[in-house]
C-alpha cells in the first residue's frame, strides 16, 4: 500500500521523499487545481522527477483541471516533455484530457477524484477508458474501495488525510461565479470555509455551515491494508513543510508498525499539527454531524525553528532558521524514522563562530550535536 | 427548437399541458439531486402524465455510492413504461445500459465538460441507448455550434432557472435549523442571499440570481440547440413553479410573444443573469502572484538557491538541481528577488566547515565569497557563454 505525498514545490518534494512517500502528486504551472501553489515549470519537474525517482519514489503529475477548448493548446508538448521525463502517472478527471494523453502518450492515467467515481459501475467505464487507477471520490468509504477493486481489478486510491470539500469534488463552482475564477481551473477562493448567516423561517445563525472538518485515517491504517487499498493519498500541496513532513511520516510509520499502540502514537503526533477538528469522513461510513462541521482550528503546541541543510559528524549540525527564537531552548529533530532527537541548544552561533542574542529568519546557525541527524531534518520546538 | 420543464405536482400535469408543454423531468428524492417527492407521489404523476401522452424524463442525477447503487432498479422498474432517464453519474449510463437496454438515456454534462474533445468522446463512447446530452451554461452561446455539430442528437441547455453553485451530500442545514430551507450570506464578500435546499439527497446552494437567457432563443436555436429547459425549482427568495411565472415562461419559450422578456423579468422577485453565456474569461481573473525574477525557466542551466548571506564574508548556496553541479572557476549568475543580475566567476567552493571543495552537487550547502547586493531567496544559475 502506497502513501502518496503533496510536493508543491522542489523542498516540499524533497521532504516528502525523504520522510519515506513512495509516491509524490505535483503539478506544473498549467492544467493543475492549485494555481496558488509554487508549483513546477518543465526544469523543475524534470528535476523533481529525477530527484524522487533517484531515491525508488513515484511522480505523479495533475492534469486535472476542468479543461476548455483553449487549454488543449500547447498540452500535447507539455505531455510529451512528462513523458520523456518518465513521470510515473498522469491524474487527469476530464475525458477530453484522458483521450488526448491516450492519443499523445504511453504514460498511465490516474482518474482524478474530481471526476467523483463512487461506484463498481462508474470505476468499469473508466477502466474501459484505459484508467489504470481510479481516485475514488471522498464519498466513497473503505469497504467500497474495496468492493470496486474487487469488483473491477481495478487500483484504488483513497484520500486518508487533510482538508475536504464539503461539496463532492468538482461539483462547486462558487468562485465561477461569485469571483469570476474557475475553481476547476485551479482558481477556487474558498468560499466554503466562509463564516455565513443562515436565515430561515424560524431562524437566524452564524455558521460555517459549508466547511469540513479535516480527515484524518491513521487509525484506519490497519483497516486500509486489509482491504487491500492500493494509495493512501495525503491532500495539501499548498500546505506547509512540518504539515507534509510530519503527516507524512505519522502514516509511513503507521503503516510500518499498524499495532493499535503505533496508530495511537502517530494519531497523537497529528495533533501537532495546526489542523481543523478531525474526522474520519466517509471512510467508516457517513460521517454524523460531529465528525463533519469545522468549529474553529487547532493550533499546533509545536513551531518548526528550522531545517538541517548539513551535518558535521560529532562536531555540528547547520540549521536554517525558519522561526526568530531565542536560547536556551529545546530542540526537537523530527527524523525521517523512528522516534526524535531531542537538543539543548544554549547558544546561537553562526558559521563564523559569531554569537548572537537572536538570528534573523533564513540565516544558518551552528547547533552543537553528535548523533544521527540527517539533512533535510526537521527541528520543532514546543510553544 | 422544444420546451421542457420540471414538474412537481399532480395539478400541473393538465396546467402545463395546457401552455403546450410536451415533456418534463420529474424529480424523486430517492433519485434526484432536487428531489422533494415523495416516490409514490411521482408515481402518480408518471401515470397521469402517461395517460396524456405527457412525456416524462425520470431525472436519476444523483451521484451513487455503491451502496446506493444496489437498491435502484426496483425503483426504476416501478415506473411501468418509463421511456426516458437522464443521468451524470457514468456508473449510472453503464448501469441501465447494462439493465435496462430499452430507456433511453439522457446524459448531463452540465459539470465540466467545457470542450469538445469531452464532450465528442462522450458521445463516441455513450452511442448505445444516449438520446440528448445536456451542456453546461459555462459554455458561451458563440462556441456552442462546435458542440452542437458533434452529432445529431438533441442538445440542450437551461434557458431559466436557479443554477445549482454547490451540491452535497450531506444534510448540512437541519443540523443547525428545523427549516429545510434557508439564505446565506456574507457580509466581507460578495456571497450574497444564496438560496439553499435541503432533501434526501444531500444540500444544494444556488446562485443568488436567476439564470436566464430568453433573449438569445433564436442565436440559440443557430447554434443547434433543441431543447430548452425551464427548471422551475423554488427557493427561499422566489417560487419559480408558482402559477402566473410558469405561465408567462413557459409560454414566451414555446414562441407566445404576447409578453415581453421585460415584463416577464418584472414579474420575478430576484435579479436575472446570462452567466458565462456571451463570455467565459474565469481563467484570466486570477493571477497568481509570482516574482517573475525567481522563476528559473530560463535558458542556463539552473544550479541552486542562496539561503543565506554574511556582509563581507560569504552567500550561502543551497544547491537544487539533480543534473548540475557547480565546480572552482565556474562562472555563475545570480538572479536577485529585485531584478538584479550579477555575475562572478567562483574562486573558492568551502563547505560549513571550511574545507575547500573542488565539486558541489545537489543537496550540498557550499559557502561562495560574498558579492555585494545579494540578498536570500536569490537564483543562481551557470554562465555558460
Amino acid at each position: 500500500m502506497e502513501i502518496l505525498s503533496p510536493a508543491g514545490n522542489f523542498e516540499k518534494l524533497q521532504l516528502a521523499v525523504n520522510y519515506g512517500a513512495d509516491a509524490v502528486y505535483l503539478s506544473g504551472h498549467s492544467y493543475g487545481l492549485r494555481h496558488a501553489a509554487d508549483n513546477f515549470n518543465l526544469i523543475e519537474l524534470e528535476n523533481a522527477v529525477t530527484y524522487a525517482h533517484g531515491r525508488n519514489v513515484r511522480v505523479y503529475v495533475t492534469c486535472n483541471a476542468f479543461f476548455h477548448d483553449q487549454d488543449f493548446e500547447n498540452f500535447t508538448d507539455f505531455l510529451h516533455e512528462l513523458q520523456r521525463f518518465k513521470v510515473d502517472a498522469i491524474i487527469a478527471s476530464d475525458l477530453g484530457v484522458i483521450e488526448e494523453i491516450k492519443r499523445t502518450i504511453s504514460t498511465p492515467i490516474h482518474l482524478s477524484t474530481q471526476a467523483s467515481c463512487l461506484n463498481s459501475y462508474s470505476a468499469q467505464f473508466w477502466k474501459e477508458r484505459g484508467v489504470r487507477r481510479i481516485i475514488l471520490g471522498r464519498e466513497a468509504s473503505l469497504a467500497e474501495a474495496s468492493l470496486i477493486k474487487r469488483t473491477i481489478n481495478i487500483e484504488v486510491e483513497v484520500f486518508i488525510h487533510g482538508a475536504l470539500c464539503m461539496a463532492h469534488s468538482g461539483h462547486c463552482v462558487i468562485s465561477n461565479y461569485t469571483e469570476g475564477r474557475d475553481s476547476n481551473r485551479g482558481g477556487c477562493a474558498h468560499s466554503c470555509r466562509f463564516e455565513y448567516t443562515l436565515s430561515s423561517e424560524h431562524s437566524k445563525v452564524k455558521k460555517t455551515f459549508m466547511s469540513s472538518q479535516d480527515l484524518m485515517g491513521v487509525e484506519l491504517l490497519k483497516t486500509c491494508l486489509d482491504l487491500g487499498i492500493d494509495s493512501l493519498k495525503i491532500e495539501g500541496r499548498m500546505k506547509g513543510t512540518y504539515y507534509l513532513s510530519a503527516v507524512t511520516k505519522a502514516y509511513v510509520e503507521a503503516r510500518r508498525d499498524p499495532t493499535r499502540k503505533m496508530l495511537e502514537e502517530q494519531r497523537q503526533e497529528l495533533e501537532k499539527i495546526d489542523h481543523r477538528q478531525y474526522t474520519s469522513g466517509y471512510l467508516e461510513g457517513k460521517p454524523t454531524k460531529m465528525n463533519t462541521f469545522e468549529e474553529g482550528r487547532e493550533r499546533a503546541p509545536f513551531t518548526v525553528v528550522g531545517i538541517v541543510r548539513d551535518i558535521f559528524i560529532d562536531q555540528f549540525i547547520l540549521m536554517e532558521v525558519k522561526t526568530i527564537f531565542t536560547v536556551p531552548v529545546t530542540l526537537e529533530v523530527l527524523t525521517f524514522r523512528g522516534g526524535n532527537i531531542f537538543i539543548s541548544l544554549k547558544v546561537l552561533e553562526d558559521i563564523d563562530g559569531d554569537i548572537a542574542g537572536k538570528m534573523l529568519i533564513g540565516r544558518l546557525i551552528k547547533v552543537p550535536y553528535r548523533g544521527h541527524v540527517e539533512k533535510l531534518n526537521l527541528v520543532r520546538m514546543s510553544l | 427548437m422544444r420546451t421542457l420543464c420540471t414538474i412537481h405536482s399532480l395539478d400541473e400535469v393538465t396546467e402545463l399541458m395546457s401552455i403546450g408543454v410536451k415533456e418534463v423531468i420529474l424529480e424523486v428524492q430517492n433519485l434526484s439531486r432536487y428531489g422533494l417527492m415523495t416516490l409514490d407521489t411521482a408515481l402518480e404523476i408518471f401515470k397521469c402524465c402517461h395517460r396524456f401522452h405527457l412525456k416524462v424524463i425520470l431525472a436519476w442525477d444523483v451521484l451513487m455510492t455503491e451502496e446506493q447503487m444496489a437498491a435502484i432498479s426496483p425503483l426504476i422498474k416501478s415506473f411501468k413504461y418509463l421511456k426516458t432517464v437522464r443521468v451524470r453519474d457514468l456508473g449510472c449510463y453503464i448501469f441501465l445500459r447494462k439493465h435496462h437496454r430499452d430507456l433511453e438515456i439522457h446524459l448531463l454534462l452540465d459539470h465540466g465538460n467545457h470542450n469538445i474533445k469531452a464532450v465528442g468522446s462522450y458521445l463516441d463512447v455513450c452511442r448505445e441507448n444516449l438520446t440528448r446530452i445536456i451542456l453546461s451554461s459555462e459554455i458561451p452561446i458563440n462556441l456552442l455550434k462546435k458542440f452542437t455539430d458533434l452529432s445529431s442528437l438533441e442538445v440542450e441547455v437551461m434557458a431559466v432557472g436557479f443554477l445549482p453553485l454547490f451540491y452535497s451530500p450531506r444534510k448540512l442545514l437541519s443540523h443547525f435549523s428545523e427549516d429545510k430551507r434557508a439564505l446565506a450570506f456574507t457580509e466581507d464578500h460578495p456571497h450574497r442571499h444564496f438560496p439553499i435546499v435541503e432533501n434526501e439527497q444531500g444540500t444544494i446552494l444556488f446562485n443568488s440570481k436567476i439564470h436566464f437567457i430568453l433573449n438569445f432563443i433564436s442565436e440559440l436555436r443557430e447554434e443547434g440547440i433543441s431543447h430548452l429547459r425551464f427548471d422551475r425549482h423554488s427557493s427561499p427568495t422566489c417560487d419559480l413553479a408558482e402559477s402566473k411565472i410558469t405561465h408567462l415562461i413557459l409560454k414566451f419559450l414555446e414562441g407566445d410573444r404576447s409578453q415581453s422578456i421585460k415584463d416577464i423579468e418584472e414579474i420575478l422577485p430576484v435579479k436575472t443573469h446570462i452567466g458565462f453565456l456571451k463570455a467565459n474569461k474565469t481563467d484570466k481573473i486570477f493571477v497568481k502572484i509570482k516574482n517573475k525574477h525567481l522563476s528559473i525557466n530560463r535558458e542556463k542551466p539552473y544550479v541552486g538557491e542562496v539561503i543565506d548571506v554574511k556582509k563581507n564574508k560569504y552567500l550561502a548556496v543551497l544547491l537544487r538541481n539533480v543534473q548540475t553541479s557547480l565546480s572552482q572557476d565556474d562562472s555563475i549568475i545570480v538572479y536577485t528577488p529585485d531584478g538584479k543580475k550579477k555575475k562572478m566567476t567562483i574562486d573558492t567552493i568551502k563547505n560549513a566547515a571550511g574545507k575547500l571543495l573542488l565539486e558541489a552537487f545537489c543537496d550540498d550547502l557550499i559557502f561562495l565569497p560574498y558579492l555585494h547586493g545579494i540578498s536570500i531567496k536569490s537564483m543562481v544559475f551557470i554562465d555558460d557563454e
